[in-house]
């Protein structure tokens, strides 16, 4: 979050800053651990009301533009290259071509030439034979065309032999030069869409020089698409704003370049990755998957392996963070523990046990000093990393239920984030559900202030939709809260902090399980069902944008 | 195949009382005398053959338990684990059964073509589609019926936790319904009422004979046959009471067998079984897993894994297995495809039970699915194959017919046959 700005504060109301003097006296961490929160049927205690700023410019919007800009035209510049390569094979098989043609043609005139001399010098033999037959009453003697009868069959056999290949070999090159045809024209196109991007890029790169852009939920779109071949289940984009990062329901996780779309596959587990964390001031990746085990990769290797994968947990890895100096990863999972690692040396430090239902999710708090950790029934944990003992806890049990129709445990701490300043974290998932095994409910996300432990609001969607929140997010610097989910359809939320209503929100075009923002601010990617990793933007519509909307509505 | 989200049916048959049961077994008018080929069921009962039946409601995967396909699309998240039997591979949820597949067969090819709860589960009890017009009996009835000792004090058909209905046994009678111990819990007023003594029993019951005997000397009909019957079978009940008493089961035993229902209701069926009782249902439900198909298998086969290889150890132990036939069985299975939910549909069209026990050969395989479970590919067979196995395999002539009315109605669908495959 922002600081507040002089204008904005001149706003805030006498009793709003006597609230705030009282929150700012309390300590960091509640007195009493091990006391819960109040529960869900009590009226929530919001510490309200919560700054909102607005919209905050981004001032690094501009340098992700011109990277993006850069990669572009890099990318167009080696695809220029590519092109020029592909038209050099494309231009030596048709000289090639051209030349066999020639040969062929040349044959074929000496076959016919050859032909024509054997059937002259079988007329000679024809004359010779009847002469012959004359001289025998005659003392002269005869000189037959004999050499040429012999040598010319065997020559244009030879030469009709040669022919048959040429025009094999030829078909064979035509072939050959069709495909290159083809590679020229997809390459070609492939730079024009590079070329495309990169000009699309630089009318960002314009358009942020000439004012700072705040991301406006309001003007979320589809900017780019990531296909897979198994529904995707969870995302991020590196804090390089490279590579969108993606676990999916297989084996296989995903590396896309953001620009050039391509993927690299990684391969080490053997199931699903639900959860993995990023350092941002380094390569480092952490993965952690339901076989039980977590991985260690380089992001920026030309094709990544596990430099570390370890057996970390009995049963699913649920949550992954890594701690925000880069040293420790905190995994969690159906085990009930938590466990704290060197990212270093990979070794495990310290075991948390305290949760009696699995573990959904595990998050450090931007303070470096604690750990929070959500499970099945929403019980929430807050952990010193220090003394690896349980300082508080949180009652998040409105996302789960006991379904006694079906007998079944529903909920838990799908989604949980905590906001760049440490002031707030949230959860989601799913509550109020009237049928566990049909996954019919609410999505909710609940917003606890950090500092007092109270619930400030319980967030659902402003219709009747139903389904599971799948994931939440903080963006990270406005006053907004995202959340992506859905049942048999999907949804992206947008709330004000401390809202219970949505300012916005979109459809989706398949469920999204994960979503993150990109370190811009800007742009936020969702993983979907339909194998598919959707890049959206909230940034202000560049001129090509505009043009393509009006062509689109001239059309219509 | 989508469900409509109300998919309750599978529980809504399941809530008979005990008394309801009884009562309506006391009344039966046994209509089906002569049906059978009486020489041959006695000669059985002699035998002692015993069936078990672990009833899985709502519809078990079969790629989370007895068919895994790890790693493909259809897979899911976890893996297969090597069994007691090598080569066969079946769910790391099932981590105790597998070390108990020398045991069990498995039976991986069904397509019984049904995606609804309840002509699924109809399918799965009476080896038959359902017909306007007809009831089959279902297995439990049916084998009461062929197995019981015509003149024991025990009912011949327990259901556990399964739930069940008078109407189950149809043409053989209420003698052969279920009892059902709603909420596993021994049936009501089996002790003498308080205000009685055993002499003031016996004399009641001396006057209610000779009532009952004036009276069938003038009126005499099946129907008092069956009153009188009745009488005396709850009597010999009550005699027998102490196979209800599941008060007695060791702490070693109910850590082994785990403390919720499901253990609970392993231990009773263990005990029913060895007190003579001829058929158990015991049911394990909630696996109609629209949505977190893969959480919820976690928590109810986490469940189910540990008492029912423990029951399958201890009646081996017991000697028990040697005469009782073990299925572990369902309505339908689940989709392969998975779902937005992150769960699986109904699924008739490829999926898998298991069997095991007197007359199965354990360890053996019979069928085969494609690489992604999709697709019988190998031996596809129905509910109707099943029926005449598990009729073989406690030695019974699955090709024989009953007889109600004096109608010839064929045991088991003469379309199909057993699978000699998996029979010992």
């Amino acid at each position: 979050m922002s600081e507040l700005s002089s204008k904005n504060s001149v706003r805030v109301s006498l009793p709003v800053l006597v609230l705030l003097v009282v929150t700012m006296a309390l300590p960091v961490v509640a007195e009493k651990p091990k006391e819960k929160t109040d529960s869900p049927a009590q009226p929530l205690l919001a510490v309200k009301p919560i700054p909102d700023h607005g919209p905050t410019p981004l001032a690094s919007a501009l340098k992700f533009a011109q990277l993006d800009a850069k990669k572009a035209a890099t990318q167009a510049a080696v695809q220029v290259k590519a092109v020029e390569a592909i038209s050099q094979k494309w231009k030596s098989a048709d000289d090639e071509i051209k030349r066999i043609q020639k040969t062929i043609q040349e044959t074929k005139q000496n076959i016919k030439v050859d032909s024509n001399s054997l059937k002259r010098a079988q007329q000679a033999r024809k004359r010779f034979s009847e002469a012959n037959a004359k001289a025998k009453h005659s003392d002269e003697p005869l000189v037959a065309a004999k050499p040429d009868l012999d040598l010319l069959p065997n020559q244009i056999a030879r030469s009709e032999k040669q022919v048959t290949e040429l025009e094999k070999s030829l078909k064979a090159k035509q072939k050959s030069l069709a495909e290159l045809k083809k590679q020229v024209s997809l390459a070609e196109k492939q730079l024009g869409v590079f070329k495309t991007k990169e000009n699309q890029f630089l009318e960002f790169v314009k358009l942020y020089r000439e004012k700072q852009p705040a991301a406006d939920p309001g003007l979320l779109r589809e900017v780019a698409s990531y296909q897979h071949s198994r529904p995707l289940y969870s995302c991020k984009i590196d804090g390089s704003g490279n590579y969108l990062l993606a676990g999916a329901q297989g084996n296989l996780f995903n590396r896309w370049d953001l620009v050039s779309a391509v993927n690299t596959q990684l391969a080490g587990h053997k199931s699903w990755v639900r959860r993995f964390d990023l350092n941002d001031s380094s390569s480092l990746m952490i993965t952690g998957a339901y076989e039980g085990k977590i991985a260690w990769w380089d992001l920026n290797s030309d094709q990544p392996k596990p430099q570390h994968l370890i057996d970390a947990h009995q049963g699913y890895v649920r949550g992954v963070s890594v701690s925000p100096d880069g040293t420790l990863v905190a995994t969690a999972g159906n085990d009930r523990l938590v466990k704290i690692w060197s990212v270093q040396t990979a070794k495990l430090l310290q075991t948390l046990e305290g949760h009696e239902y699995q573990i959904y999710n595990v998050k450090f708090h931007p303070g470096g000093r604690y750990l929070l950790s959500g499970d099945l029934r929403g019980n929430l944990k807050q952990w010193e990393i220090k003394t690896g003992k349980q300082v508080r806890e949180f009652d998040g049990s409105a996302l789960y239920k006991y379904d006694k129709t079906f007998h079944g445990h529903i909920g838990g701490v799908r989604g949980m984030d905590i906001s760049r300043d440490g002031k707030y974290f949230a959860i989601s998932g799913i509550g109020e559900v009237s049928n566990a095994f049909a996954g019919i409910g609410v999505p909710t996300v609940i917003l606890f202030d950090w500092e007092t432990g109270k619930r400030l609001a319980i967030m659902t969607p402003g219709d009747n939709f139903k389904g599971t929140c799948w994931g939440v997010q903080f963006h990270p610097e406005n006053d907004f809260i995202a959340a992506v989910g859905g049942n048999s359809s999907g949804m992206i939320w947008f709330w004000k902090l401390g809202e219970e209503k949505p300012f916005t929100a979109q459809k989706v075009k398949s469920v999204p399980y994960d979503l993150d923002f990109h370190p811009d601010g800007l742009r936020m990617c969702v993983a979907c069902y339909d194998k598919t990793a959707r890049l959206y933007s909230m940034a202000p519509k560049a001129p090509f944008e505009v043009a393509q909307e009006k062509a689109k509505s001239k059309k219509k | 195949m989508r469900c409509n989200y109300a998919c309750g049916a599978h529980e809504s048959l399941t809530r008979r009382s005990f008394m309801g049961g009884t009562t309506a077994g006391a009344l039966s008018m046994l209509g089906f005398s002569g049906m059978t080929q009486v020489q041959a069921a006695k000669k059985l009962a002699s035998q002692q053959k015993q069936v078990v039946v672990f009833w899985l409601s709502g519809g078990v995967s079969q790629l989370e338990t007895w068919d895994p396909k790890p790693g493909t699309e259809t897979g899911g998240p976890f893996q297969a684990i090597p069994t007691s039997v090598p080569g066969v591979h079946i769910s790391e949820l099932l981590p105790h059964a597998a070390q108990q597949m020398h045991h069990l067969a498995l039976v991986r090819g069904i397509n019984t073509k049904e995606n609804d709860h309840g002509k699924g589960a109809y399918i799965m009890q009476t080896g038959r589609k359902k017909q306007p017009g007809f009831a089959y009996p279902y297995l439990g009835s049916t084998f009461s019926s062929h197995l019981a000792p015509p003149d024991s004090p025990l009912p011949g058909y327990i259901s556990v936790g399964a739930g069940g209905s008078s109407a189950e046994s149809t043409f053989l009678g209420p003698r052969h319904a279920p009892l059902v111990l709603s909420n596993g819990k021994a049936p009501n007023n089996l002790e003498m009422h308080q205000s009685l003594t055993a002499d003031r029993d016996a004399k009641r019951r001396s006057l209610r004979s000779k009532i009952s005997q004036r009276f069938e000397q003038k009126r005499k009909t099946a129907h008092t046959e069956v009153y009188n019957e009745s009488f005396d079978q709850a009597a010999a009940l009550m005699g027998r009471r102490d196979i209800f008493d599941f008060s007695k089961f060791s702490d070693k035993d109910v850590e082994r067998y785990g403390k919720h229902d499901f253990g609970r209701h392993c231990l009773m069926a263990r005990q029913l079984i060895e007190k003579g009782v001829t058929f158990v249902k015991v049911g394990h439900t909630n696996y109609d897993t629209h949505s977190e198909n893969f959480n919820f298998h976690i928590e109810q086969l986490g469940e189910f894994d540990k008492p029912f290889a423990a029951f399958i150890s201890d009646l081996y132990d017991r000697g028990l297995l040697d005469h009782t036939l073990i299925i572990c069985m369902c309505e339908f299975g689940r989709t392969p495809r998975i779902n937005q939910r992150i769960g699986r549909d109904h699924w008739g069209t490829a999926w898998s039970v298991a069997l095991g026990g007197t007359g199965i050969k354990g360890g053996a395989v019979s069928g085969k699915t494609n690489e992604t479970g999709t697709k019988v590919i190998d031996r596809e067979v129905n509910g109707g194959h099943l029926f005449h196995t598990y009729y073989q395999a406690v030695g019974l002539d699955s090709t024989e017919e009953f007889y109600p009315n004096g109608q010839p109605i064929a045991k088991a669908d003469p379309k199909t046959e057993p699978l000699k495959e998996i029979l010992a």
